[in-house]
């Protein structure tokens, strides 16, 4: 059984890391405006996948208006990329538990019509 | 979150990002001024003079000419992102899509190769100046109609039809290679009207954000 990776397991985070991985960076405005979290929120988030190693914060200016950059680092990309290999191996796992259970039941209300003995004719 | 129905799909995340980008329509109105200017530029070469010093020479600078203006239109364009998008929408930088890059690829090699073609065989090839009009409009119409499928926005089908009746027209009306510059030119001038018209609704329905940098002790990202 794979382990998910805890970081990135969680939905924020996840969407966090997600958009980052389609871009080369992204200030803190659009990441607000794309995942729709609160400030704090996103700022906790942000902290936490600093400290993972995954994300890299960069304070800039843009002519006179200040702005905070992230950037997903080659650690957040590969640990993204193990994660999704994961999540699929376990939905797969989860699609043929469901198809076994699906065909077992199949069986099971078979059987009974199969094995029920022929009905005694009936006197006149 | 309002959308979380795949957000570990970066596919579904990048085209979800690509549509949330091109609400404001300034990729639009630039690409049609472009066009504009190809058509501007270059169609008045082929009702120039031959005898005349401009005629002849015409075309060896309208190039440079096209250039200059395509430099001076991505330095307006990075005054007007930072000015009018950015303080809206943040500021994004995003990644060349793999599929853009084989695509344009693809596109040189196609090119080469006809080039090639019509080098090789042109004594023999028919009169191909009618088919420039309904080819370029034939290749405008894929182009939007990829994009349109690719980035889910479907008013690139109605710029995909438009620029086959446009393409249709040409071939109706005549025109020679300058057809391709007509369509050009139709399709620069629609573009532009609808970026703009797409910008101004979008700098109506998006205010500046004034505190989404705002740097304090308690949100320290922020």
């Amino acid at each position: 059984m794979p382990e998910l990776d805890r970081v990135i397991h969680e939905q924020a985070r996840l969407a966090i890391v997600t958009l980052l991985a389609t871009v080369e960076e992204a200030d803190f405005l659009y990441l607000r405006q794309a995942t729709e979290l609160t400030k704090g929120n996103l700022s906790a988030h942000l902290a936490r996948l600093e400290a993972a190693g995954y994300v890299e914060i960069e304070k800039a200016f843009r002519g006179k208006i200040p702005m905070t950059l992230a950037r997903l680092t080659p650690e957040g990309l590969a640990a993204l990329k193990t994660y999704r290999k994961e999540m699929t191996a376990l939905l797969n796992l989860s699609k043929n538990a469901s198809k076994g259970l699906r065909k077992r039941s199949r069986v099971a209300a078979v059987r009974p019509v199969a094995a029920r003995p022929l009905a005694a004719p009936q006197r006149a | 979150m309002s959308d979380p129905s795949n957000p570990s799909n970066p596919t579904e995340a990048r085209v979800r990002a690509l549509r949330r980008w091109s609400e404001n329509g300034l990729e639009e109105t630039t690409l049609g001024v472009l066009f504009c200017l190809f058509c501007g530029i270059f169609l008045p070469g082929y009702f120039l003079p031959n005898g005349t010093f401009l005629g002849q020479h015409y075309a060896t600078f309208s190039p440079y000419f096209l250039a200059a203006c395509a430099v001076a239109m991505v330095l307006t364009l990075k005054k007007v992102r930072a000015r009018f998008i950015y303080p809206r929408t943040g500021y994004v930088v995003f990644r060349p899509a793999a599929s853009r890059i084989w695509i344009a690829v693809a596109g040189q090699g196609i090119a080469a190769a006809m080039a090639l073609a019509v080098l090789h065989w042109r004594s023999s090839l028919p009169d191909l100046s009618r088919a420039w009009g309904p080819a370029a409009g034939l290749v405008f119409a894929a182009c939007f109609f990829w994009g349109g499928i690719t980035y889910r926005l479907p008013y690139f089908n109605w710029l995909a039809a438009l620029s086959l009746l446009l393409g249709a027209a040409t071939l109706a009306a005549g025109a020679g290679i300058g057809g391709a510059m007509w369509v050009m030119g139709g399709m620069g001038v629609t573009m532009a009207a609808d970026g703009v018209l797409r910008m101004k609704r979008f700098l109506k329905r998006h205010p500046i954000v004034r505190d989404g940098q705002s740097l304090s002790e308690d949100h320290p990202h922020a």
